[in-house]
């Protein structure tokens, strides 16, 4: 309500007053945030570092259950009057679209983060059945079941059960337990936004996409520029740019680069675990970035154009992204370094406990992902003239969703 | 539209098939639920002792080996909730009834209900044991649709061992699991930690559970039954990694029960010298050589006088 306000007064308000204005909404939608997300976090931290000091503080913490998906739908409230005040959209005087624009339910719990300017004139102009948009977003649904049920939900019961015993196992084992993780959390999160889409899609709405083949990454800016598109647009546009963008003293740009990747991490939760997570892709990212600029390696390693070079680039962003991942699994930073200490431990070169052939069939899907990369989603198989090839995959997917499901498990960004 | 509505029912129409197929092998096969149903029905004026409990007493106490007409309606992962629910239902159909057994293992008093053990098995107990089970909502679909609450997995292979072996059914005429053979099958070392912590649901609070069984035994008591807790013969090195203080609580949660009510006694057989390791199937169940050992012993303290209320 004080963003559709806030926005409404944006329009009609001289140069000065509009700063209040934005002032305004990002006091109260970044303080509904950091109360229910973050102050225990703060408070606590404050407490233990004053009790390193020997002064030991005494505090109570606030005893809220989190809204679920408030990071989502507080960060798309928020585009919508930074939009207003840049004027980039013009403020709607409809309520209800306002409101449906910030609940709407496919994407309310865990995004894509929509901006104003796609979303919002959807709910103010008729919608017409369209038979090949329907088809689609059932495909997409098919395709994000998959990934959700087949994938992630298998992976959950591997990951679970090597992080928390990890002092149990070889190096190698738990290097596997990292690279199931980052499979569990890419077929999670972008099942569930392919299920959004798609659903939304049935409905005649327009999500943006949220992942493109992410784990196909030659480096990680690329990696960012396809895994939770809207959040690292969000971030881009609305941190980034705002900070100076690229076009700043190196000094300067690393600032902003590890300022978006520590915000990054802080808005997946309040944990110091999300933070290094954030730092480290915020580190690796600094390095991406000035090798490419200052020695044109990139030019070089594109002029390649060799399928081996793709390779090697694409397993080395993978390396790094699944390293990152066991910070954002692990509990704490403790449990972090445990982990990767016994991953980089002599028993990294032993042949790993578990399921080898599931780790293979994963590989293998992304096999898949590498032949429809250049479609829409996994499901995108339009182009593929028989029916009744098209019909198969349909119903050999539906029989792999339902025979090969692993235990139910909640979806990993309902937290955030 | 209409094309869309046409070609979505003709791809979900072998989908309904492989629906309405399930649901007929669900309803028309015998399972233990069933089973057991059918059985505890047709001897109700033959039984003496009743079996309550989870796996443990299901593949532990064999009926064969008891003097007493005996029935086990225990079964797999079966809670207290459910003990009480078949308590309830089948006690007045029950009018020789002298002994209920109730199997206490490391987690029945501080187990909860509609846990994930009981996500499709409340349903079977609906369906086919015939009881009116609270914890099923009105309104839940899988209520009426026995198909829908087993995994797709699970449901091919009961079906694949069924056109196999001619029967789903794990027990005999009197409730006893045969699934467990002779030998052990876990390597009773691995298992036990993998058991142990599979068991450690980290509570403590017994009142739920502990007001259950007092309903059980109050009602015992009101028909001149004797209630015997069992704690169940569990291999050493499974117990050596459960809880002390929990152990400790659940003894003397049964003792009380035991001390406050006469009809009661607590038979704890956790670690007895006549059980060896060679009785286990796996950390803590008995194999069929170690259930008929085990039942013999149970049989023997019921029988004894002494413990006769």
């Amino acid at each position: 309500m004080i963003d559709f306000l806030v926005a409404r007064q944006l329009e009609t308000t001289s140069s000065v007053k509009r700063k209040i204005l934005l002032g305004v909404s990002l006091f109260f939608n970044l303080g509904v945030l950091f109360v229910f997300k973050y102050f225990n976090f703060f408070i606590e931290t404050f407490a233990e570092v004053f009790l390193l000091f020997g002064t030991p503080i005494s505090y109570s913490s606030l005893q809220f259950i989190l809204p679920v998906g408030i990071s989502f739908y507080t960060f798309q409230t928020l585009s919508y009057t930074i939009d207003v005040y840049r004027e980039r959209i013009r403020p709607t005087n409809d309520i209800i679209s306002f409101f449906a624009f910030v609940s709407f339910f496919p994407q309310l719990v865990a995004g894509p983060i929509e901006r104003a300017s796609n979303l919002l004139p959807q709910f103010q102009k008729s919608r017409y059945f369209k038979y090949s948009r329907s088809i689609d977003g059932l495909r997409l649904i098919l395709g994000g079941l998959f990934k959700k049920m087949v994938i992630a939900d298998n992976c959950a019961i591997i990951v679970n059960r090597l992080f928390e015993d990890y002092t149990e196992y070889s190096g190698s084992t738990l290097f596997c337990g990292a690279i199931f993780f980052g499979f569990q959390i890419y077929g999670d999160f972008s099942g569930y936004s392919d299920i959004a889409i798609g659903s939304a899609r049935l409905l005649g709405f327009d999500l943006k996409k949220n992942f493109s083949f992410p784990y196909l990454s030659k480096n990680l800016i690329e990696f960012w520029r396809r895994w939770h598109i809207s959040l690292s647009t969000w971030f881009r546009d609305y941190v980034y740019i705002a900070l100076g963008g690229n076009r700043v003293s190196k000094p300067r740009l690393v600032f902003n680069i590890l300022v978006v990747f520590l915000l990054s991490g802080l808005w997946h939760g309040a944990n110091l675990t999300f933070i290094f997570w954030g730092l480290i892709h915020g580190i690796i990212l600094i390095f991406t970035v000035f090798i490419n600029n200052e020695t044109k390696f990139e030019v070089f390693l594109q002029n390649q154009n060799s399928i081996v070079v793709d390779f090697l680039r694409m397993s080395i962003t993978f390396f790094i992204v699944t390293i990152a991942w066991v910070f954002f699994r692990a509990d704490s930073i403790t449990e972090a370094f445990g982990y990767l200490e016994r991953i980089f431990s002599s028993t990294l070169f032993s042949i790993p406990q578990g399921n080898k052939l599931f780790l293979i069939l994963l590989i293998g899907y992304l096999g898949i992902e590498w032949f429809q990369k250049k479609r829409e989603h996994l499901l995108d198989i339009q182009y593929i003239s028989s029916k009744s090839i098209r019909y198969l995959i349909y119903y050999v997917t539906v029989f792999v969703v339902f025979y090969y499901a692993g235990d139910l498990q909640t979806f990993i960004y309902f937290q955030f | 539209m209409k094309v869309f509505i046409k070609k979505i029912f003709l791809f979900l129409l072998p989908l309904l098939f492989i629906w309405v197929a399930l649901e007929s092998f669900y309803r028309t096969v015998e399972s233990n639920y069933s089973y057991k149903h059918r059985m505890i029905s047709n001897s109700y004026n033959d039984i003496e002792t009743l079996v309550l409990g989870d796996s443990h007493a299901f593949f532990g106490i064999n009926p064969e080996f008891m003097d007493a007409k005996t029935f086990n309606v225990s079964n797999i992962s079966q809670s207290l909730y459910f003990d009480q629910l078949l308590f309830d239902k089948h006690i007045d159909s029950l009018p020789n009834l002298k002994n209920v057994i109730i199997t206490i293992g490391y987690y029945s008093l501080s187990q909860l209900k509609n846990t994930k053990e009981d996500r499709w098995r409340k349903y079977f107990y609906h369906h086919q044991m015939e009881l009116d089970v609270p914890i099923i909502n009105p309104l839940d679909v899988k209520k009426y649709s026995l198909a829908l609450t087993r995994r797709f997995d699970k449901s091919i292979t009961l079906l694949h061992d069924y056109m196999y072996k001619g029967t789903i059914v794990g027990c005999d005429n009197r409730g006893w699991g045969t699934y467990y053979k002779s030998t052990n099958n876990i390597p009773l070392v691995e298992g036990s930690r993998a058991t142990a912590k599979r068991h450690e649901d980290f509570l403590m609070d017994f009142e739920e559970n502990l007001v259950r069984l007092q309903s059980i035994i109050a009602y015992c008591k009101k028909i001149k039954c004797n209630v015997y807790l069992v704690d169940m013969p569990v291999y050493n090195g499974y117990l050596k990694l459960l809880n002390p203080s929990k152990l400790e609580k659940i003894t003397n949660s049964c003792n009380d029960l035991a001390t406050n009510y006469n009809n009661v006694t607590y038979i704890n057989l956790k670690r007895d010298f006549r059980i060896e390791d060679a009785d286990f199937y796996d950390s803590d169940h008995l194999n069929h050589k170690g259930a008929k050992k085990y039942t013999k012993i149970i049989n023997e303290i019921i029988s004894d006088p002494k413990n006769q209320n």
